[in-house]
């Protein structure tokens, strides 16, 4: 009976022990192989990185606008 | 001779914490043991100094699970101060080679990944009771 009961915890602490990290294994996951596809393209990190320079530009220079004019 | 009836855990995560207590008291239930928790990384640098800051000695763990990434102190530091004689088994989410070989480098007995899969968690099982049996 004891050796049932320690059964049956031991399968509830798996199941909670995989939800708690599931997030955390997902995004490890997510970003490595983002990082790789960056790795593997070198044109796309370029890209990226010009997209998020533009955004920085288009963005700021509306935010120097509206303070301009309000 | 002392007996070794504590394993010590020092985790700062309060979910985790009690989680990791619960999967090695559910482990060593048929031997005995305690499991304490302390949950913070100053606290175990004293601990591991000499410091009275817990009912136990140092001489009575047998066995530290220890979290590499407390958020007020490096694990490392820890690492350092525990007594070579304690077998220590590092918990980390980390799975960078580098900090592996740093912690065993520094007198880890094992090194477990936190949350990589369930083998994972079924070898630092195995790990505990070997230890403590």
């Amino acid at each position: 009976m004891q050796q049932e009961e320690k059964k049956l915890a031991k399968q509830e602490l798996e199941k909670i022990y995989n939800s708690r990290f599931k997030w955390l294994q997902a995004g490890k996951m997510l970003r490595g192989r983002f990082a790789q596809t960056l790795h593997d393209n070198p044109k796309l990190n370029l890209v990226l990185k010009l997209v998020v320079l533009a955004n920085i530009g288009i963005w700021s220079s509306l935010a120097f606008l509206f303070l301009k004019f309000f | 001779m002392v007996l070794k009836r504590y394993v010590l855990l020092v985790e700062d995560e309060k979910f985790q914490a009690t989680l990791f207590a619960k999967i090695i008291e559910n482990e060593l239930s048929d031997f005995g043991y305690q499991v304490i928790t302390i949950e913070n990384g100053r606290d175990a640098l004293k601990f591991f100094s000499g410091e009275k800051i817990l009912e136990i000695e140092q001489s009575e763990v047998g066995l530290v699970l220890l979290d590499l990434a407390i958020h007020d102190i490096s694990g490392l530091q820890i690492l350092e101060k525990i007594d070579a004689k304690i077998p220590v088994a590092v918990l980390s989410a980390n799975e960078d080679e580098k900090v592996k070989e740093d912690a065993l480098r520094l007198g880890a007995s094992e090194y477990f990944v936190k949350g990589k899969s369930l083998e994972e968690l079924n070898r630092l099982r195995d790990f505990i009771v070997k230890v403590m049996r």
